[in-house]
């Protein structure tokens, strides 16, 4: 992964800035381990700055997704995870009903949550990753120290250890494109349309539409985990919401 | 509704075994810590003081040996030095990168004052070791503990029990390397010894007990995760076995009177159990643990790699700590305490 241009550290902004430093670096020079929401938003470190006035996020509606993994193929072709390794993909499932009706298949489209609460980022002792103000949780790869303490603390299984990089990995919602104006590669090759990615601060952006419109079965996955996640589910079975409780498809060793 | 997975990834374990290592290591080291900064203050000839030359020993071993398995552990060691450059204060493992290197500069210290047969050195060393291994136990507890990703994880008692196992194993290590000191295990105090793996036995048991007491209360959900484990996968139900039949073993062992203990057998038997519960629990902790999807179903395959990352790895650190016990044995053979009379 190119190192992104946004990675850096840039300085805090303004007064409020300053301060939010000062107390960080205090805190650091006497060891006092201050908890993180004396120093940041959420329980979080500060965030660093974003698209300005953004808050991203994306509605997946299940209705719309065949599980063709195009998304999954147009991910890995953008941004070349290793062989096996992937930033999103679908889930695939097949339901029984008890009632004996017909099988169903269930296609569960998996990506980084962009929590508003990310437990992955005041995990990192080195900050190598972090959230912007316009939400998205990005991984600066050449602090990264491959500890994989994030990969530990995320609830969704998001990140990974990149086997290339030794480095920590996740979705990026395709910040290098969004930036530059274009759909995220998973959006755009999506057969069905069933992604949407937009502002959420923008009341008239379609996901702030689609959010309004089925408002009542719009779903996030680990509510109890208090992430906040901001990836959001149109017709998500009850069932696939927490740790999924079922037969597992066969695994076979020898990944390495 | 019946759910049946067709297509899912497998995700690696992304904590390697050096991570059992380095909590096996570390944890050893930090209670050792706490045993010798209290056998500091016994008196001259008391058997807390003829326990120090085992203890010391183990001490600096596992003190050495467990840095170098955390270092391992990161999957870019190179960069350690990020650690040091970004002050991150609200992170568990930022903060452990300081107070190891205090750890384990306070306990090379320690140790060679009491080669130099230094009492008051020792004393006042013994202070800040214990209060520096206690920071090191909370520290490796919290870090894990806080991760609420894992409900397993997510629980109290984890600390308390990495930190009673750690002894348990710390005691076995002792009973170990007692042999190859100078006086062999006629110098070593087996019925102190005897003693405090009893203690720690009996606190592991009460700590088991208060975890599964308040989880069936409906207090702690990992005793709830944990339950669901045994419930649904045999090889759960047979490491729950195990670990019964080992504590078994070790409660009948340590009914043995001091002088059969003292025996090589029985007590190399003893130690290798002690250290062998200690490790076999870290291993179920991080490794089988992170077989445990936290989203999917069933469990995923540890398929250990050969390399460095999986079995060379291990055997390496297990090499480091012979090597370590080879030259703290030779040093002791013409140490200065000896002349003073401080170890006896």
């Amino acid at each position: 992964m190119p190192p992104s241009p946004v990675s850096s550290d840039p300085p805090l902004r303004g007064k409020r800035g300053f301060l939010k430093g000062l107390l960080g670096l205090g805190a650091a020079a006497t060891v006092i381990p201050i908890h993180a929401e004396a120093t940041g938003l959420n329980g979080q470190p500060p965030r660093r700055p974003g698209m300005a006035g953004k808050r991203y996020g994306m509605v997946v509606d299940m209705r719309k997704c065949i599980g063709c993994q195009s998304c999954t193929v147009s991910c890995s072709l953008e941004n070349l995870p290793p062989i096996g390794q992937f930033r999103t993909t679908v889930l695939q499932y097949e339901v029984t009903p008890d009632d004996g009706g017909p099988c169903a298949m269930v296609m569960l489209p998996r990506l980084c949550n962009h929590c508003d609460n990310p437990p992955c980022v005041p995990v990192c002792p080195v900050q190598a990753t972090f959230q912007r103000e316009d939400g998205i949780v990005l991984v600066d790869n050449e602090r990264c120290v491959g500890c994989a303490y994030c990969v530990q603390a995320c609830p969704y299984d998001a990140r990974f250890i990149n086997h290339d990089t030794q480095t920590a990995d996740k979705c990026t919602f395709c910040e290098h494109r969004l930036e530059a104006g274009l759909l995220p590669a998973c959006v755009e090759s999506c057969v069905g349309g069933a992604r949407v990615i937009g502002d959420m601060n923008d009341p008239d952006s379609a996901i702030s539409k689609l959010l309004v419109e089925h408002k009542a079965d719009i779903k996030v996955l680990k509510p109890e985990m208090k992430t906040d996640p901001h990836v959001y589910y149109i017709g998500l079975p009850d069932a696939f919401v927490h740790q999924v409780d079922g037969q597992a498809g066969v695994r076979l060793a020898g990944g390495h | 509704m019946q759910i049946s997975e067709l297509l899912t990834p497998v995700y690696d374990a992304a904590w390697l075994p050096w991570a059992v290592q380095y909590f096996f290591l570390i944890g050893i080291a930090a209670t050792t810590a706490l045993t010798v900064a209290f056998a500091a203050f016994g008196p001259a000839g008391s058997p807390l003081r003829r326990l120090l030359p085992a203890a010391v020993a183990v001490l600096l071993v596992s003190a050495i040996a467990a840095p170098v398995s955390l270092l391992a552990d990161l999957h870019q060691p190179g960069r350690f030095w990020h650690f040091y450059a970004h002050l991150t204060p609200w992170s568990w493992m930022w903060l452990g990168a300081l107070l190891l290197p205090v750890f384990v500069g306070l306990s090379v210290l320690f140790c060679a004052a009491w080669w130099w047969g230094r009492i008051g050195w020792l004393r006042v060393l013994a202070v800040g070791l214990a209060l520096s291994a206690a920071s090191i136990l909370v520290y490796t507890g919290a870090e894990v503990m806080v991760l609420r990703s894992r409900p397993l994880w997510h629980t109290a008692f984890l600390p308390v029990n990495f930190a009673l196992t750690a002894w348990l194993g710390a005691l076995g290590a002792m009973f170990l390397v007692g042999r190859w000191l100078p006086g062999g295990m006629k110098a070593l105090p087996v019925e102190t010894l005897r003693g405090l793996s009893l203690s720690a036995v009996i606190l592991m048991a009460v700590g088991a007990g208060a975890w599964a007491g308040l989880g069936l209360l409906g207090a702690d959900p990992s005793f709830d995760a944990a339950l669901r484990l045994f419930a649904d996968f045999p090889i759960w139900r047979i490491s729950l076995a195990g670990a019964v039949i080992t504590g078994l073993c070790m409660i009948a062992l340590l009914q043995r009177p001091a002088q059969a203990l003292a025996a090589p057998l029985p007590s190399a038997t003893l130690a290798l159990m002690m250290l062998g519960a200690a490790w076999i629990f870290r291993w179920v902790v991080f490794m089988s643990v992170q077989g445990v999807p936290k989203y999917g179903a069933g469990l995923y395959l540890y398929d250990m790699p050969w390399g460095s990352d999986g079995l060379l790895g291990m055997v390496g650190v297990l090499g480091l700590c012979a090597a370590l016990i080879t030259a703290v044995t030779w040093a002791l053979e013409s140490y200065p305490a000896r002349k003073r009379g401080l170890a006896g």
